[in-house]
């Protein structure tokens, strides 16, 4: 029963269709896209978030792919190469997702804030009680920004999804902002004191999530006012 | 075992070694000529390239694809905006067979098949013919797919992610998780009883289950507790963010039933952008406008991967919002 299947001649099946698991060597396909694709956009270049370069984006693939006026060319995944190679067929399809997310990082991280100031294991990484001030981009254009100070209270690692959390009390209302680090509208993040010691309001909060700190008005008090006066001499 | 089978396996095991991806795919043992009891298949017709190719129309069905649910991951579009994207993965998704239509208004009947099987040492005879007469390697996946005649492809065909064209609205079909035997709460959303106020053992029950003696039973389809989950369903009008060809990954916007490495089954959304179609057609609308995000019309038949590969579009495609065509 096998060995009919076996038999198939591979002159009479295309080359797809040969006997066995068929695929397109990632070389092959890495090799025809290089070729095929005639764009000159540099391949390690962050998506284009400025008019112009969006733009020239859109035209140049425009021109090429016939199907639809609007559409942005990005850099292949391959460019950022990851330890598991079968992602044609991955036997666990959560590779693909590994693989997407480390390219992913790769563009959207401009700040490198997932693998420094907000990785798991980095000895520059910021400990809850820090008293941070976070600036981000209110519009698209990029021309106004926003900014929040106030203590982390949280590192959420989610690969592309990290995000922390900002706790301050704002006109005596407690206001919490959950910043993902890979996001385009994040424009700086700046830190004002960083968590140390087991005293004083600048301590180290000793838990990597510090929600009982909204419990605790006495400690956040003294915070918001050392993050309003660092803010304010700045 | 005999012991041409073992030679033939131990020539082909390096062809079905999960992890490879060399760039010489050894091929089976060939045959005696005795052996072979069953002609061997038609080569599959390439497309031909002398006519040109026909034009999408919003009466036209093409066909859909399987994919398999990889994961979900989040993508920011040019504005800054976060979307949850889900990745499905076209994973050797070939035409086994077409099927005449059965009416004088009837579609033809493709049925497509995915996912090499690596070992086809436990298939029935019957399904391995099957898949020998189409010329294509046993598949464990096979759905089918009503289309009209334009819109047929060759038997044999690969089909590539860049079927979708990113900006385009698809349905996507797929069984849902199976939660197993739950109560009403769940399986319903019931509110149950109180917690306290002397409630006896009924806290998480469904309560009364009909009226008095008339009717004196119960009605048919009263909900009560059973299976849940593990039914096919589809999820309507998801939005194709992003489109890579390399790895034949579909990014659609939201989520879609199924655990990841579920068999999913994808297609051009029936409302958002057939009936939507149909609609701009009848307004008088050209060519090029019946679809709405900038998208012009969609590839008829079909993108296969030499297409694909071979075409001067980038490797990764994506929408990047509304209004800017």
């Amino acid at each position: 029963m096998s060995r009919s299947l076996r038999t198939l001649s591979s002159a009479a099946l295309p080359a797809r269709c040969i006997a066995g698991p068929s695929r397109l060597p990632l070389d092959t396909i890495r090799k025809a896209s290089t070729q095929a694709a005639s764009n000159p956009s540099s391949p390690s270049s962050s998506p284009s978030s400025s008019p112009a370069a969006l733009a020239s984006a859109s035209v140049q693939s425009t021109a090429s792919y016939p199907y639809s006026s609007s559409i942005v060319s990005k850099p292949s995944t391959l460019e950022t190469p990851t330890p598991r190679r079968n992602l044609l067929h991955p036997k666990k399809g959560w590779s693909v997702i590994e693989h997407l997310n480390s390219h992913l990082r790769s563009q959207y991280d401009t700040l490198s804030l997932s693998t420094t100031l907000f990785a798991r294991k980095s000895p520059e990484r910021l400990r809850t009680g820090s008293i941070i001030t976070v600036t981000s981009w209110t519009n698209a254009a990029k021309t106004a920004t926003t900014s929040f100070s106030g203590v982390l209270i949280g590192t959420k690692h989610r690969g592309i999804d990290t995000s922390f959390r900002v706790r301050n009390v704002v006109s005596r209302i407690g206001v919490e902002y959950n910043f993902k680090c890979c996001s385009p509208l994040l424009k700086e993040v700046k830190v004002i004191k960083s968590a140390k010691g087991k005293k004083g309001p600048g301590r180290d909060l000793g838990t990597r999530k510090a929600y009982w700190v909204r419990d605790r008005p006495d400690i956040l008090s003294k915070i918001a006012a050392q993050a309003s006066k660092a803010v304010k001499s700045r | 075992m005999p012991r041409l089978l073992k030679a033939a396996i131990a020539s082909c095991s390096s062809s079905f070694s999960r992890r490879a991806l060399s760039s010489t795919i050894p091929l089976p043992a060939q045959p005696e000529a005795s052996s072979s009891k069953l002609p061997s298949p038609p080569p599959p017709t390439e497309s031909s390239e002398s006519t040109p190719p026909a034009r999408w129309s919003p009466f036209t069905q093409r066909t859909g694809l399987i994919a398999m649910k990889r994961g979900m991951t989040a993508l920011w579009d040019e504005d800054g905006k976060r979307w949850p994207v889900t990745v499905l993965q076209v994973d050797r998704c070939q035409v086994i067979r077409h099927e005449s239509p059965t009416g004088p208004e009837g579609k033809y009947t493709m049925q497509l098949g995915a996912s090499d099987r690596p070992n086809v040492r436990r298939l029935h005879k019957n399904q391995i013919n099957h898949f020998k007469s189409a010329g294509v390697h046993p598949k464990y996946h096979l759905k089918s797919f009503h289309v009209t005649k334009d819109a047929l492809i060759p038997v044999g065909t690969e089909i590539s992610a860049a079927h979708f064209v990113p900006g385009q609205y698809v349905d996507v079909i797929a069984k849902t998780i199976g939660k197993g035997f739950q109560g009403v709460m769940k399986r319903f959303g019931f509110r149950g009883q109180p917690a306290t106020h002397g409630t006896t053992l009924s806290h998480r029950s469904a309560g009364a289950m009909g009226a008095n003696q008339d009717p004196g039973r119960i009605w048919k389809g009263k909900k009560m507790p059973g299976r849940m989950g593990g039914k096919q369903r589809t999820t309507h009008n998801l939005l194709v963010h992003r489109v890579d060809k390399e790895l034949n990954l579909i990014f659609v916007r939201g989520a879609v039933p199924g655990f990841d490495d579920a068999v999913i089954s994808v297609r051009d959304a029936v409302r958002a952008t057939k009936w939507k179609a149909e609609n701009e057609f009848k307004r008088g609308k050209p060519d090029g406008e019946w679809l709405a995000e900038g998208v012009k019309t969609l590839p008829l038949p079909t993108v296969t991967v030499q297409q694909a590969a071979s075409a001067d579009w980038p490797a990764v495609m994506e929408w990047p919002g509304p209004g800017k065509a």
